[in-house]
């Protein structure tokens, strides 16, 4: 099966030095999101990615209401850190 | 309010390439002509926002902004001139947009928009961009719109990245008529009412008298900016200015296209052109992060969002909307993790570094020093000539001793390595925060190079904040190994310059460049 690629967004891409990475498929948003931080078990990792907005393919995905739904190989999942400057 | 219903023969000339356009005609620039935009902030998303409505003849904008224009703007926000430097970047953008187009109307705001203040300083608009750069006004300026009922379009940008989207309102509405002229209801607080939106539009070609009336066509709200983002990204730097250009630096292109991206759908929400469902648009313009040919930089991403959320505190329905008549009440800087740092005292004196010693009263032993002192306690009262720049011969990766060469007094630079690299104290040590909070003692031995810790280490960094942290860390690090060992190991003093270089280049030696 084809993995499931992330794409960083912002600040996390900042913080991670990387534009994405690919996990294995099928999965779920708290797996993908669990699979970062053990990747990427820094406690700043962790901040901002309680602080992200999360979109599964070509839509938004809330954490709480659609967690625990299976991501499909090939699907690009977004993390999106809010950004306030300007 | 008198509606404008023609063209003069010079802005039929000046917009003629635009009514030309699916969408504008003669309907489209007199809904442009009669808009009434209120711009917060004219800075980097600001400016070329502004550039774009006022050069379409949008007939009225207000620009809010308190700042005044500094050299450091210059490289993105594009409406300013060198020679307006000091002047208030509202004005500075008016002087601008007038040469460019004399047929609109441009009102400027130069006070801050407040809890207090927002709802009356907006409600003669019916429609607002969010050009502001911290968080906290970006929930009073959502929340004001919320409570006014217009629409907002959202913008954001830092380093290299931003984000902006279409908020409020119906999709494909247009404007309502201003709060501020609209009848005012019975209880409204502090008088002012809602935006006034025309009804739905009805189906036409039946005149059939037979038939049923028709029936309107149902309009689709948007979110609002609470229901994508109901909590501010976490501030852990213990900095407030985290997340601001001054901090993390800016890309100018990336404002650029992100203020031109608002202008545009700004724009189309006038015309009542803009897309059929809510879309958060992601870009990103980050320098290549690896050589790998797999790898992209994704620059761009469209995202489709959910409409209104039920939970949503500010245009929700439930029980904890906390947006009503009195925004002073939602408490922004609470809930936006703001507190009074340092920062804000920095500069001002002794007495007032005194004030935040008392924040640190856990790790009381770190002293607080003024630049004066590091100048007095490290170079002996003298200032030191000759700055140190990443371009220099020797690299100022030294042995970190001081001028005396004892080795028992270091200076420690927490800033990032490119920032030190921009120009640094001699006789400094650069250790990165981050570096330096994985290993205190151990960075600290590295760079003492004798088996003893120096007997006097002094902090500094950009502002303080870091600095601060860093020097916490190492007397805790001192305390926890101290308790280890049931006796005092080595006497270390740890001493935080305050307000760290920009106050040296303030208050020491002007000749220091300050970035």
């Amino acid at each position: 099966m084809k993995p499931i690629t992330v794409l960083y967004f912002a600040s996390i891409r900042t913080h991670l030095g990387i534009e994405q990475e690919s996990f294995p498929a099928p999965s779920t948003l708290s797996k993908v999101k669990a699979e970062i931080v053990s990747r990427h078990p820094d406690d700043k990792t962790k901040s901002i990615l309680e602080g992200c907005m999360w979109s599964v393919g070509d839509e938004m995905a809330d954490e709480d209401e659609d967690g625990d739904k299976e991501i499909k190989g090939g699907v690009v999942v977004a993390v999106i850190p809010p950004v306030s400057g300007g | 309010m008198q509606e404008h219903t023609s063209l003069t023969l010079e802005e039929y000339r000046r917009y003629g390439r635009q009514m030309i356009l699916r969408g504008f005609g003669l309907p489209g620039q007199l809904k442009l002509k009669n808009a009434k935009v209120a711009v917060i902030g004219a800075g980097g998303l600001g400016c070329p926002a502004l550039q774009y409505l006022a050069g379409a003849g949008v007939g009225t904008i207000g620009i809010f902004d308190f700042d005044t224009v500094e050299a450091s703007n210059l490289h993105r926000q594009v409406l300013h001139t060198t020679a307006r430097v000091g002047e208030y970047k509202a004005e500075s953008a008016k002087a601008a947009l007038t040469s460019l187009n004399p047929h609109i109307t441009i009102i400027t705001h130069t006070c801050p928009l407040l809890p207090s203040t927002a709802l009356s300083l907006l409600a003669p608009y019916n429609l607002v961009l969010d050009c502001t750069d911290r968080p906290q006004t970006r929930y009073l300026v959502n929340d004001a719109c919320v409570r006014l009922d217009v629409p907002l379009i959202s913008g954001a940008a830092i380093e290299w990245a931003g984000q902006w989207c279409v908020l409020g309102g119906y999709h494909q509405g247009g404007l309502p008529i201003p709060a501020a002229e609209s009848r005012r209801e019975d209880g409204d607080h502090k008088g002012i009412g809602r935006a006034t939106w025309p009804a739905p539009s009805l189906p036409t070609g039946s005149s059939d008298q037979m038939s049923p009336p028709p029936t309107p066509t149902p309009r689709t709200r948007r979110p609002c900016y609470r229901c994508l983002f109901p909590q501010p990204l976490a501030n852990t730097s213990g900095n407030d200015r985290s997340g601001t250009c001054e901090e993390e630096g800016v890309y100018g292109p990336i404002v650029g296209v992100v203020g031109v991206q608002m202008a545009a759908e700004a724009i189309k929400v006038v015309l009542g052109v803009d897309d059929p469902l809510p879309r958060l648009n992601l870009i990103s313009m980050s320098p290549a992060l690896t050589a790998d040919p797999a790898s992209t930089s994704t620059p761009f991403r469209s995202i489709r969002v959910r409409g209104p959320s039920g939970k949503c505190k500010a245009c929700g329905e439930g029980p904890g909307v906390v947006v009503g008549d009195d925004l002073e009440a939602v408490g922004y800087d609470e809930f936006c993790g703001v507190r009074k740092t340092y920062d804000q005292y920095a500069g001002e004196g002794e007495d007032k570094v005194d004030v935040m010693g008392k924040r640190t009263t856990t790790q009381a032993s770190v002293e607080r020093i003024s630049v004066q002192g590091l100048k007095d306690g490290f170079y002996d009262g003298r200032i030191p000539g000759g700055y140190v720049t990443s371009l220099d011969p020797v690299s100022p990766e030294r042995s970190g001793r001081s001028e005396e060469g004892d080795g028992k007094k270091v200076l420690v630079d927490v800033r990032a390595e490119l920032e030190y690299g921009l120009c640094a104290l001699p006789g400094s040590t650069n250790i990165p925060m981050k570096a330096f909070l994985s290993d205190p003692i151990g960075r600290l031995r590295s760079i003492s190079q004798t088996a003893h810790l120096p007997s006097e280490v002094y902090f500094m960094c950009r502002r303080g904040n870091d600095s601060l942290i860093s020097a916490e860390a190492l007397r805790a690090a001192l305390s926890e190994s101290e308790s280890e060992a049931g006796k005092a190991v080595e006497r270390c003093r740890v001493k935080d310059v305050v307000g760290g270089v920009r106050a040296w280049s303030d208050q020491v030696d002007p000749t220091f460049p300050m970035y």
